[in-house]
């Protein structure tokens, strides 16, 4: 006997095992392998299990993701239901089966053992996300009005239909190869090679038959082994297994996503935004605003073991944008734990949240900062320098306004300086931030006050400085050369960026004209100077042409406004290349006319969610709704109605909130642009009407 | 002063400072929001629930120096309670975050 052979052989031609740790049976296909061969086979093995084990984990991500996503669309659709909003359900709900599709078609592509198909499958789904992403944008897009976005919209929907139709024959292609063999998806796997395996399994099968086992017990087994693979292969040959598999396949059609991925022609209408006037009208189609390529909510269950190294940089990216959102979550649902148990109603939590989401992103974001710091302490955060401290206060109390903020801050440093103290820069930022952030806080869980409170104090009369010049404020149709620099004084042959009209004082900022959600949503790190700094609305000047101001850098102190140094000159000193008069119901002024008033609307009454997760669109809110059509008069008439009771939900005319916020935007827009409602017109009508006015008559002043 | 310089404190200190602006943006105004949430659960710890109530009478009024004077008479050490809550906050996020925990439930699901 050859000791240095392992896999010696009985008589009936099945090896034995001495001792060697594969338990792997290589007797069936009468094969004998040296020490060497063996050691080797089993390094390839184990480099393969790794590869599968990985690609288990990221098919596992993936699904995660994914059910993630239905699960928030779910909540979405939940909310809309409460909510009354039937179409807004309809349209996540058309969303939910997107994303249920994209599911199935996940499942269906479970790793095999066969690493370069799970590749191949797993790219291939890559691509198809990508490429419906891509669809959905381009829906929003058409759904903004933009028209071109429709040949984008059909090259998407074609890329992912070709996408779909190849993983599709990828996954055949699949099937046909590992019928009969353990999914490791499924379970650990039995086998590791698809030659080995099916060796094997016919080895097993001819075993059984030899030793006279019962057709029920292989049967069993054989079935066991084909139901672990997941496909419903057969028990016999290869050749018969694959007939049945690929009718099995045939059958299972009906599960795989078509190309559409099952949407009714109704819904394909819903989804694709070419309607007619009359349709558009009757469909308000929100607009989610999923970012694509970000993961949406907080995965379901995240692995323990995410895979070091993905292949793709972005997917790391993704796992940390993924864990960074689970923190968040998890911190608020600290919170609201928190609430429970101290027998705190979750809904004063929500309200909260909702009197903060309606503030601007900057004035969010000063606060946010002004906590850390007051958190932290200004020492551990880097050593913020006391102008930085000083800077964020004064950038809070500017936004903050009046009323509830000052009453704050005047108890705070009152209590401070019971011993006749002055306040530090340090205590100064401290008091600014708990000033402002106790604000928001009884704003929020005190919501009978916010009519009062809105309309006659601090916040509104902030966002009313930022409408008026707002209404003001648009790229104008001929933009001309060379805006001079704000700090240099004008001269007379010098072109000037004319961005103001309607008040008749155009100005400048430094950086040109600003789109309306550019000036209220500015990044963080151009935040920190006072909105102040926007050019103010003077009416009463008649200059028609303005040179560029010169604007300090400086933020100014809270109480001031900045003054700003006015050079007066000439029509004739400066080039206006206007081609021909401009007339308000030319289509380009009723473009920037809608986009204003859209902006607008979305700041009243829309949210941009977290993360894009939940935003909603102003026009396409169930106050504007109510408000729209409304003769303008019925707006500026009406009177509060009573209180809601507790989780009563009401919008528009009988939401004191809503209403407020509007018969205040109305009221700005007649005191900005001069126009006034017609009897019986239309809230949308008129505040189109009167951007568009404005705009038209800045455009043709001479 | 110097804004990049305070958003790079911001997102170091987060640990976020690997992500897009935009996305740091919606990171830091939402701990701002959850702060304030847990600045809200903290002062109704301190009340009792006849104070409770008594501050939604109060809040009912409008009266806001009313307000001032019962959450400067009930809830006295609100420098603190601030404080803490800041820190409580950034630690559950850092915990959380480091950890890479369990999913909490969606919304909807509560």
């Amino acid at each position: 006997m050859n000791t240095d052979i392992p896999n010696e052989t009985d008589g009936a031609g099945q090896s034995v095992n001495s001792g060697n740790s594969s338990e792997r049976n290589h007797g069936g296909n009468g094969r004998q392998a040296d020490r060497s061969a063996l050691a080797q086979e089993m390094a390839e093995i184990q480099k393969l299990k790794e590869r599968i084990k990985k690609d288990l984990a990221r098919f596992e991500y993936d699904k995660t993701v994914v059910s993630t996503e239905i699960s928030e669309i779910k909540a979405r659709v939940k909310e809309a239901e409460d909510l009354g909003q039937s179409d807004v359900a309809k349209n996540w709900g058309i969303r939910l089966k997107r994303a249920e599709d994209m599911l199935r078609l996940l499942e269906k592509t479970a790793p095999s053992i066969n690493p370069l198909s799970n590749e191949a499958i797993l790219k291939e789904l890559k691509g198809y996300r990508h490429a419906r992403d891509k669809q959905t944008q381009a829906g929003l897009k058409i759904n903004h009005g933009d028209q071109e976005a429709i040949g984008e919209y059909m090259r998407a929907q074609t890329e992912a239909v070709a996408i779909s139709e190849k993983i599709k024959g990828l996954i055949k292609e699949r099937e046909e190869k590992n019928i009969g063999i353990a999914n490791p998806a499924q379970n650990e796997g039995i086998s590791y090679t698809h030659e080995q395996a099916l060796l094997d399994a016919e080895a097993h099968r001819k075993k059984h038959r030899e030793v006279g086992q019962g057709d029920a017990e292989t049967n069993t087994q054989a079935e066991t082994a084909e139901n672990q693979a997941g496909e419903g292969a057969t028990q016999a040959t290869a050749g018969d297994w694959q007939e049945k598999a690929v009718e099995k396949l045939e059958n299972e059609k009906s599960g795989v996503p078509d190309a559409e991925f099952g949407h009714t022609p109704e819904e394909h209408d819903a989804i694709l935004p070419i309607l007619t006037d009359a349709q558009a009208k009757n469909l308000p189609v929100p607009t989610p605003t999923e970012v694509a390529g970000e993961p949406v909510g907080v995965p379901h269950e995240v692995q323990k073991e995410i895979p070091e190294k993905f292949e793709h940089p972005t997917e790391r990216k993704m796992e940390a944008e993924e864990r960074i959102l689970i923190g968040v979550a998890n911190a608020e649902n600290a919170v609201f734990a928190r609430a429970e148990k101290a027998g705190i109603d979750k809904e004063l939590l929500h309200t909260v949240g909702e009197a903060w989401d309606k503030l601007l992103l900057r004035y969010k974001l000063l606060l946010s900062a002004g906590m850390f710091v007051f958190g932290v302490g200004a020492t551990t955060v880097g050593a913020a320098t006391a102008e930085t401290t000083t800077a964020i206060g004064a950038g809070i109390r500017a936004v903050s306004g009046a009323g509830m903020f000052v009453g704050f801050e005047h108890m705070l440093k009152k209590i401070a300086e019971k011993d006749g103290v002055e306040r530090s820069a340090a205590v100064d930022l401290r008091h600014t931030v708990l000033a402002s952030a106790l604000s928001v806080l009884v704003v929020g869980i005190l919501p009978e006050i916010i009519r009062d409170y809105t309309v006659e104090h601090g916040i509104w009369d902030k966002i009313r400085e930022f409408f008026g010049s707002l209404f003001a404020r648009v790229e104008p149709l001929a933009k001309i050369e060379t805006p001079v620099e704000a700090s240099k004084p004008a001269e007379p042959a010098e072109t000037v960026t004319v961005q103001n009209y309607g008040s008749e004082v155009p100005s400048e900022t430094p950086e040109g004209a600003v789109s309306a959600e550019e000036l209220l949503n500015g990044p963080l790190l151009t935040d920190f100077s006072p909105p102040e700094q926007a050019v103010p609305i003077i009416p009463e000047q008649t200059v028609e042409v303005i040179a560029p101001v010169a604007v300090p850098e400086e933020a100014p102190a809270p109480a001031d406004v900045v003054a700003q140094e006015i050079i007066p000159s000439t029509t004739n000193d400066v080039i206006m290349t206007m081609p021909r008069e401009i007339l308000p119901s030319d289509p380009q002024v009723l473009a920037y006319a809608d986009q204003q008033v859209h902006a607008h609307v979305t700041t009243l009454f829309g949210s941009k969610g977290f993360w894009g997760i939940g935003a909603v669109d102003g026009m396409k809110s169930a106050n504007w709704l109510d408000f729209a059509n409304r003769p303008v008069v019925e707006i500026l008439n009406a009177t509060p109605s009573a209180f809601p009771e507790n989780g009563e939900v009401r919008v528009g005319m009988v939401n004191n909130e809503a209403l407020g916020k509007m018969n205040a935007y109305l009221k700005i827009a007649f005191d900005e642009t001069g126009v006034k409602p017609e009897p019986d017109e239309p809230v949308e009508k008129y505040l189109k009407r009167a951007a568009g006015m404005a705009i038209g008559k800045f455009m043709n002043k001479e | 002063m110097n804004n990049q310089e305070l958003r790079e404190i911001l997102t170091k200190e987060l640990a976020i400072d690997g992500l897009p602006e935009e996305v740091q943006d919606e990171i830091v105004a939402k701990l701002g929001e959850i702060i304030l949430k847990s600045l809200t659960v903290a002062i109704f710890e301190k009340l009792s629930t006849d104070a409770r109530a008594e501050f939604e009478r109060i809040g009912a009024k409008g009266n806001h120096t009313l307000i001032q004077e019962f959450l400067e008479e009930n809830v006295p050490d609100m420098h603190t309670l601030m404080e803490e809550e800041v820190k409580k906050t950034l630690r559950n996020f850092a915990q959380a975050e480091a950890s890479g925990a369990e999913k909490p439930k969606a919304r909807g699901e509560e």
